[in-house]
């Protein structure tokens, strides 16, 4: 049986979020291999009011949120689709489960987990998929360890291998300048959306007891919307930093961010890369590693996995949210610990740390065409099954009954 | 209401019954009477075979465990199902297997040929002729019961109400696709009471069943039936396949009647 799939990646292919990133990447490749008239994108950021086309792949509207369940399954029964393949998060779906623990949906769930532990809540909404396939290692472990049966190898989004390379920094020169980095400052960077999950917060206060401890010349460029679920620059400026940070131009990233031409040479300038947040998977750390840039992340959620060169810090504790969800917090003092190490090695080789030994591990586990083959396993079989498990009620066709169907008995 | 009346009939012979739900910590050992199953483990049968215990499968739908098992469609891929290699061995192992019908038992031996070799008892579902009966009072029109749902003959019925524009049709039950509007001379009733089925059925001059899919009895045409209807359906339905219902009410109030006995008689030869 040949898939046709609605993938709801959320976000048009376009855009410069990670979802964006893992739709632009991803759905040409599936698109080859099942036909890219049988590839339905579902991008309700962005795409409204109209069904549109990117590379000759229908991209259909959503209405009202980001997560519009209900367009979603419209379109999933207008355009005769037989598998829904979902990106990222579960925890905001309600008709879905519904419908896929009835089989009217054949749901794949490409997962992020990025909670601790597993609330009812998010355990219900998840169990009705036919497979659940997390973005980490530490999702498959987690959801596993729920003693939930659908759990798939964990399937990691992938990276731009051919764009995503180390450069050398004396050609940035301008890129330097505009980042606010100089040659010998200690250069930092934050990639992060502007949510409180992300804890720059946190990050912000690490970045200060790193400066106060060591008086080094420390720069930040915070690639993030200033004004979102926090005010960052008061923020930083209510934490000193007002001097350290640097921010991106607020008109480029309201129009869709910088293209990701621009944040190869962003990474590239970089002393160290900043994530402390408990990620379903972590694209910046992942960034940073393809350029050969180390990485701070917590040691909670898929950040350990994705790092081979840097620091993991422990968290401090633990912030509950109102659906019951947990992640653990970063802690600015285990943060701040390993800038000091970073700087301090920095300092001894006197010239920027790089790893060509990160760069292998991102260039051999991460481009897309492995990432696809992953997905063709994961979707042939599920084409199998779908006929092998009866997905749908089967068309009646035997003569049998369709002769005693008209056949009159009166009594 | 089938099991009812059976599980009265078996403690009223002195049968020490006890009801098990899936849910139950089961402590096998005494024979027991599996009424549909669609909800044990296949482990759980084998467990019963493992420590020789005898079982009576009283089948109600189609196919065990599957999730289609309301419907019958008999397409390829029933016959090539990996559901069947599973449980074949748990149904020849019964002791006794028990149909509702002969269409019933007919439409599993289509799946299921090994069957036909082994012990059988068909059982008609129980209806109380007390509570089912011609009033004799005025009577008029169509009356069809969950005839909305597809595999019960949404399209047939539907066809039949438009072909007959100046026949009034009552169909009771819910209506599962309320948006598509239901033709003129349709009224549909989506709740009746049971004990309030009689009386409508007194109203209506002719009971309407026409199935896609095989039914294993449909219990409401026996109802209507000895409530005095007229009953005009297809070969789908399984009560229709019995003789007796050919035979006139008072045939059918004494098949129906002795259901139960039959049942237990069946069961305990088969059980020793």
């Amino acid at each position: 049986m040949k898939p046709k799939i609605l993938w709801n990646g959320k976000d048009h292919p376009e855009l410069t979020s990670g979802y964006s990133i893992i739709s632009r990447y991803l759905l040409p490749h599936l698109g080859d291999r099942y036909g890219r008239e049988n590839i339905l994108i579902y991008a309700p950021v962005y795409q409204r009011d109209a069904v549109g086309q990117w590379e000759g792949m229908r991209v259909l509207p959503g209405r009202r949120f980001d997560y519009g369940e209900d367009k979603l399954l419209e379109h999933y029964e207008y355009w005769g689709c037989n598998l829904l393949i979902t990106v990222g998060d579960t925890w905001p779906l309600g008709q879905l489960p519904d419908l896929a623990s009835t089989d009217k949906v054949l749901w794949i769930a490409w997962a992020a987990v990025d909670w601790l532990g597993m609330p009812k809540n998010i355990l219900n909404r998840i169990k009705p998929a036919y497979k659940l396939v997390p973005f980490s290692k530490y999702g498959e472990a987690a959801l596993r360890k729920a003693g939930l049966p659908n759990v798939a190898p964990k399937i990691w989004p992938g990276l731009n291998t051919e764009l995503w390379k180390p450069m050398p920094r004396e050609s940035l020169g301008e890129v330097m300048y505009l980042l606010g980095y100089a040659a010998d400052s200690f250069n930092i960077l934050i990639v992060a959306a502007n949510q409180e999950r992300k804890q720059v917060r946190a990050q912000l206060e690490a970045i200060r007891l790193f400066r106060d401890h060591t008086k080094a010349d420390v720069r930040l460029y915070l690639h993030s919307h200033i004004h979102g679920e926090r005010d960052l620059q008061a923020d930083a400026d209510e934490l000193g930093l007002a001097d350290t940070v640097i921010y991106p131009d607020s008109y480029h990233m309201e129009q869709g961010g910088f293209p990701e031409e621009v944040m190869v040479k962003v990474f590239n300038c970089a002393d160290v890369v900043l994530n402390c947040a408990q990620e379903g998977f972590g694209y910046s750390q992942l960034q940073a590693q393809a350029v050969g840039v180390p990485v701070i992340c917590l040691n909670e959620g898929a950040g350990p996995e994705l790092t081979v060169f840097g620091v993991e810090t422990y968290p401090l504790g633990v912030d509950t949210m109102p659906q019951q969800m947990s992640q653990a917090r970063a802690n600015p003092i285990g943060i701040a610990q390993a800038l000091i190490e970073m700087w301090q090695r920095r300092r001894t080789l006197g010239q920027p740390l790089r790893s060509p030994g990160a760069v292998r591990f991102v260039q051999e586990n991460f481009s897309w065409g492995h990432i696809a083959r992953q997905w063709f396993t994961v979707i042939d079989q599920a084409m199998e099954d779908r006929v092998l498990y009866c997905m749908q009620v089967p068309e009646e066709h035997d003569d049998w009954i369709k002769d005693r169907a008209t056949t009159v008995v009166e009594l | 209401m089938t099991d009812r009346s059976h599980i009265f009939e078996g403690i009223r012979r002195g049968h020490d019954l006890e009801l098990v739900l899936p849910t139950s910590r089961i402590a096998l050992g005494s024979p027991m009477v599996i009424s549909n199953a669609s909800a044990f483990s296949l482990e759980f049968f084998q467990e019963a075979q493992r420590q020789g215990i005898a079982y009576v499968w009283f089948l109600h739908d189609y196919t065990p465990v599957c999730k289609w098992r309301l419907f019958y469609p008999l397409a390829e891929p029933c016959f090539t199902c990996y559901l069947k290699p599973r449980w074949l061995p748990i149904l020849m192992g019964a002791a006794l297997i028990v149909w509702l019908s002969p269409l019933h038992r007919e439409a599993w031996l289509q799946l299921y040929p090994e069957l036909a070799s082994r012990p059988y008892h068909l059982a008609p579902s129980p209806v109380d002729p007390n509570m089912f009966r011609d009033l004799g009072k005025p009577r008029s029109g169509v009356i069809a019961v969950q005839s909305l749902q597809e595999f019960k003959g949404r399209g047939q019925v539907l066809q039949w109400a438009l072909e007959h524009p100046s026949t009034a049709l009552t169909i009771v039950g819910n209506n599962p696709i309320p948006e598509d509007d239901l033709p003129p001379n349709c009224t549909n009733i989506p709740d009746v009471p049971y004990s309030e089925m009689n009386a409508l059925y007194n109203r209506h001059e002719v009971f309407l069943h026409l199935p896609e899919s095989p039914q294993p009895f449909e219990r409401t045409c026996a109802e209507a039936y000895l409530a005095g209807c007229r009953v005009m359906g297809n070969a789908l339905v399984g009560a229709l396949s019995w003789p007796f219902f050919h035979e006139g009410r008072e045939a059918v109030t004494t098949a129906l009647r002795d259901s139960p006995k039959r049942f237990w008689e069946a069961v305990e030869q088969a059980c020793g």
